[in-house]
């Protein structure tokens, strides 16, 4: 398997190479192309042109139509056959999540073999002439293609987002004529009780609440004009699925239709105690001399043992975070704050049994957060009652926005409780984080139909390069290798053992080749680290400064280098020999 | 030869031999179906989704790879929201694939079930992990006995027993499921409900039936629709006119017609049990309760050996594991066959469980009936070596259960029965001695701690049977308890090991169980034994 690998790496910077060479002997060729042709005035008005035609010629070219109905077909079936893990929110979470995945994937397809055509096949037919014979500069008939391509692109984002937007709604629609029929038929309600019913837990905001304490229940009371136990007595005629798909609906609206932005404890600078400690282990002549422990190896060692003094919470004791959210607003009924956290322990703990008669079950840890300054008078703390809790796995509580400062400071004390004598272990990573809502799910989606565009813009540009110097056969295969090597990067660097959890404490030479071959091939083939379908579907909000930033990296630097590259050699491109 | 005739020479001898072929096709079928060769009949349900294998059938192999890690990605990541869906995909992409729908369902069960903290959320996973295999995976091959057996197990063990810290309530809402569909109560007529049609149509051609219906949907309400007439039956406040229909004498059979009608088209539909196949099993087995998930895993394991793929193989490992499913199943309806349920079950209180002893012959019956199936050494008698320790040590237990309920004669029975087909020294000093032995064994009724415990345990079943409205039963349970105190305080030497008051145990019993009650029913209980609101005795604790 590593053979076949390192084969299959081989040939990719062979075929990077080779790519590269052949655009530096076409770009650099004085064999024959283009004379001038760096004219500015007009040049907006023949781009615009351009880019019509290329739209006009992407909407009615054949393999753009077979995708354009693909979409078309997959985003409906996808919201009809949605089931997720069987709630309200797995369905609406798992139709997101393909929905956006979809759309990302049929465009990046149309894109590639679009871009890769309409320049290519011009050449090949030798309709070229017509528009390289008219007075309009190559870089501006590269610039057209290449907007035509990206209006394409856009139409069609903006299609599918506003069809996963409808989606959405549709299945809480769905959802909400089910729970208005079993309303009717199990309680017994009439239907424009049920449609009152269904209206109130529509418009519910704020905090949410398990069991008597879910909102759902008030605002039902408020709709019905009956006590809150009478809802009660009326939630439990509907069967427990049912009930149970009612506080799913309560977290969807809480946790995935809303975007949230997330504050985690930064990890202590510990440069300084890293070198104090490995000057002390060598003055007490502690310090491994082996040749497999290296400088860098020794100080990684002693970094992970002093985070662990940050990360562990040892039994009976507490630990303790300050971070820095928002300032809580007085009167927002939407703004919503919580903690998140996954913890794990030190050893795996097993079943014990308290004096109280109380059973801790295996594989749980019994802890309490408390929230706000512990002295003062606003701390909240959580859960209301000890309760074991299922370690390596996210919880989350809502925090009342009493019990964070004005200024927006959030103390955040993590107690062990625990009987059985175990450390309790934060991972740095996703440990701990405290979210809140800084806007709407809508707003979100279009942050994500932007991010979406982002990586098609550049392969449009990569495909128009490839084209510029190959058959469409070769820029299509080309292109599509490049954007299956950017999509599996997660998964060559695991397969490869080069991510850090699985990386050999010592490399060896062929593993060091190996990692800063692959290194070096991620940050070229690259479409940016932001998923937008992770993002949406946990209800993350995708900022505006990280779409600049992936639009700087991705589109800016690749993505001009690649129109730069394509320019040159289209401008030394040979497109018909004169003959005397 | 011109070429044009040879071709066609060629063409009529090549036209000859593929209909001399095609004439042996009936031949060749004959065999495969004999060989057991041929694929079962898909259900109509389940055929749509037999199309994704073949559209696909030449990008199949990397989409199933692909979700594969997804799925694993994701379970690594802790997240859940599509593991259900990527399942179901996997297995439909891979149809014929036991193990396949074996592991995915045994996946969601047991490994992301436990992940999960809240009992609903957990019983969305065992739910989604059996119902996979009932509704889907079975249909699709309906021979295969791994699955009946990964099924039957699922319900048996997860469901049934005793292992997951979210047992009582997986009991519990299985339970109001099945009653959500059959009504209260564990008597439920399937000899009648098998006589009924599968349609509503075939069912409105009963002319009485039919003039209901019209009635009916004059006054608004449609009984051809699903849930309909089931929420007409449990509305209480019901317009002057539909209540005279729904109480009018004249249609009482009519109107349970229809009522069994819809009960049992969701028996079918939703829980996929036949109740023609209740009505068979019930003679064999005894009365089992469809509340309980045994009874279901009793179903499909039987139906898994009995329709079974290779019935001719002298050891097949899934048919043995589903028969001995069916023999655990029996087993525990004795130790806790009758379920009582709490009036106030849908808020949450677990039901009760209570031996049922009329299960102990079934057992041995059935444990007779399915080693014949098995090979067997001369010295095995009529029990297979695969089942006897099943057997025995059952027998053993009931022969004491019998001796501790006062029904001397079936334990007497029992014992003689081992006595002739368990040769073993522990019979050799009669049967006083063999009940005094299992006594011990089972009991350990000299040490503090155990006696304790089992007091304790009896004084739980006696509160909670009060609580629920079974007097006698309660009454006899605290009996048995004061006998066993008595008995024990009896024997003690030194105070150490004495236990504290009879009464204060019970007090204590009853408030600890009080905490985990309704309100009400506390109070009922409290009213029922006497007890008083304030405590006024110590705790006994020890």
């Amino acid at each position: 398997m590593e053979a076949f690998y390192d084969i299959m790496m081989l040939a990719v910077t062979l075929m990077l190479l080779v790519t590269l060479a052949a655009i530096l002997r076409s770009a650099f060729s004085r064999r024959s192309g283009e004379v001038g042709g760096w004219e500015i005035a007009g040049a907006w008005r023949r781009i615009r042109a351009v880019a019509r035609v290329t739209l006009a010629e992407g909407l009615r070219m054949k393999i753009a139509i077979v995708f354009i109905v693909l979409l078309i077909i997959s985003l409906p079936l996808l919201c009809l056959t949605a089931k997720g893990d069987g709630t309200i929110q797995g369905r609406v979470q798992m139709f997101l999540g393909y929905s956006l995945g979809l759309t990302a994937f049929y465009l990046a397809l149309l894109t590639i073999f679009f871009s890769s055509r309409t320049l290519a096949a011009e050449i090949a037919t030798h309709q070229i002439y017509g528009l390289a014979t008219k007075p309009i500069p190559r870089w501006q008939i590269l610039a057209g293609k290449w907007a035509g391509i990206v209006v394409l692109n856009l139409l069609l984002v903006l299609f599918a987002t506003a069809a996963t937007y409808s989606g959405t709604r549709w299945l809480l629609y769905r959802f909400h004529a089910g729970l208005s029929n079993q309303l009717i038929l199990r309680g017994g309600l009439t239907a424009p009780q049920a449609q009152a019913c269904i209206d109130a837990i529509e418009a519910i905001r704020g905090p949410g609440g398990k069991g008597v304490s879910s909102p759902i229940i008030p605002a039902m009371a408020g709709a019905l004009g009956w006590s809150n136990d009478r809802v009660i007595e009326l939630l439990q005629t509907l069967p427990e699925e049912t009930r149970v798909d009612l506080r799913r609906l309560d977290e969807l609206r809480r946790q995935v239709l809303v975007a949230r932005a997330s504050v985690k404890p930064q990890p202590p600078d510990l440069s300084t105690a890293i070198e104090r400690t490995i000057d002390e282990l060598r003055k007490q002549g502690r310090l491994p001399n082996s040749p497999e422990w290296t400088p860098a190896r020794i100080r990684e060692q002693v970094r992970l043992q002093l985070l662990t003094e940050f990360t562990t919470v040892p039994p009976m004791t507490a630990r303790q975070w300050v971070l820095m959210g928002p300032p809580p607003p007085k009167d927002d009924p939407k703004f919503l704050l919580s903690v998140r956290y996954k913890l794990s322990t030190s050893i795996y703990t097993t079943t014990q049994v308290l004096d109280d008669g109380r059973t801790l079950p295996e594989n749980t840890f019994l802890a309490l957060w408390v929230v706000g300054d512990p002295t003062g008078p606003n701390y909240y703390y959580w859960p209301p009652e000890p309760t074991p809790e299922v370690t390596r796995t996210f919880h989350e509580f809502e925090v009342p926005t009493h019990s964070v400062e004005p200024d927006g400071k959030i103390v955040l004390t993590l107690e062990n409780r625990d009987p059985r004598q175990v450390d309790v272990v934060v991972p740095v990573e996703d440990g701990v984080e405290v979210l809140y809502r800084v806007g709407s799910f809508e707003r979100n989606l279009i942050a994500g139909a932007l991010t979406m565009l982002i990586p098609l813009m550049f392969l449009a540009a990569f495909g128009l390069m490839m084209s510029t110097f190959c058959t469409f056969p070769v820029a299509a295969l080309v292109s599509l290798v490049f954007y299956a090597i950017a999509c599996s990067q997660s998964f060559i660097a695991e397969s490869l053992s080069l991510t850090d959890e699985l990386r050999p404490v010592v490399l060896s030479t062929r593993d060091e080749i190996r990692k800063a071959a692959t290194d070096a091939m991620f940050s070229v083939i690259s479409l940016g680290r932001l998923s937008v379908t992770d993002r949406i579907i946990n209800g993350r909000v995708i900022r505006w400064d990280e779409i600049g930033e992936l639009a700087g990296g991705v589109v800016g630097w690749r993505g001009l280098l690649a129109m730069g590259s394509a320019v040159l050699v289209f401008r030394r491109r040979e497109l018909a020999a004169v003959i005397v | 030869m011109r070429p044009d005739a040879r071709a066609m020479l060629f063409a009529v001898a090549g036209l000859a031999g593929l209909a001399g072929a095609a004439t042996w096709v009936p031949s060749l079928n004959r065999q495969r179906v004999s060989a057991g060769l041929v694929a079962a009949a898909i259900p109509e349900a389940a055929q749509p989704g037999m199309m994704v294998g073949p559209l696909l059938a030449i990008g199949r192999a990397p989409v199933v790879d692909y979700l594969w890690l997804r799925a694993t990605k994701l379970k690594e990541e802790g997240r859940y929201f599509d593991a259900y869906q990527l399942a179901e995909t996997i297995c439909k992409l891979q149809p014929r694939f036991g193990s396949v729908w074996a592991f995915n369902a045994w996946n969601m069960a047991y490994n992301i079930s436990v992940t999960l903290k809240s009992p609903e959320e957990r019983w969305r996973w065992v739910r989604n992990g059996f119902e996979l295999l009932r509704d889907h995976g079975i249909p699709r091959n309906p021979r295969n006995t791994q699955l009946y057996r990964e099924l039957a197990w699922i319900l048996f063990h997860k469901v049934g027993d005793f292992l997951d810290d979210q047992h009582w309530y997986y009991k519990l809402q299985f339970a109001l499921m099945v009653e959500d569909i059959l009504g209260p109560g564990a008597d439920h007529d399937y000899a009648a409900m098998a006589a009924l049609p599968h349609t509503w149509e075939a069912l409105a051609k009963d002319e009485q039936v039919a003039a209901f219906a019209k009635t009916l949907s004059a006054l608004g309400h449609d009984c051809s629709k699903p849930g309909a007439f089931i929420s007409l039956l449990s509305q209480k406040n019901l317009p002057d006119n539909v209540a005279a229909l729904m109480t009018d004498a004249g249609f009482a059979d009519v109107r349970r017609k229809i009522d069994l009608f819809w009960r049992t088209k969701r028996l079918r539909d939703e829980m996929k049990i036949d109740p023609a196949r209740v009505v068979e099993l019930q003679k064999v087995y005894g009365p089992f309760d469809l509340r309980l998930a045994e009874s279901h895993a009793l179903y499909w394991a039987s139906l898994g050996t009995e329709i079974g793929t290779d019935k001719r193989a002298a050891y097949d490992i899934d048919r043995l594991n589903a028969d001995r499913i069916e023999l655990y199943c029996l087993q525990n309806f004795f130790r806790r066959g009758r379920l009582i349920m709490s009036p106030s079950a849908r808020q949450g209180e677990p039901p009760m469980l209570l031996p049922d002893v009329r299960f102990a012959d079934k057992l041995r019956e059935a444990c007779i009936a399915v080693s014949k199936n098995y090979p067997k050494q001369p010295a095995d008698g009529e029990i297979s070596a695969n089942f006897q320790s099943v057997l025995f040590n059952f027998m053993r237990v009931a022969a004491l259960r019998f001796n501790e309920a006062g029904q001397i004669e079936k334990s007497r029975e029992y014992y003689d029965w081992l006595v002739k087909n368990n040769p073993d020294p522990i019979y050799r000093g009669g049967y006083e001695a063999f009940i005094q032995r299992m006594w011990l064994e089972d009991q350990e009724l000299m040490q503090f701690q155990n006696a304790q415990a089992r007091l304790l345990v009896l004084m739980g079943r006696a509160a909670q049977l009060i609580a629920y409205g079974e007097y006698e039963q309660g009454a006899s349970s605290l009996a048995y308890a004061r006998r066993l105190w008595t008995r024990y305080e009896k024997e003690q030497v030194h105070d150490r090991g004495r236990l504290p008051k009879f009464e204060e145990m019970f007090e204590f019993v009853v408030r600890e169980m009080g905490k985990r009650m309704r309100p009400e029913t506390y109070e009922r209980l409290l009213r029922r034994t006497g007890i008083s609101p304030v405590p006024t005795t110590r705790p006994a604790s020890g």
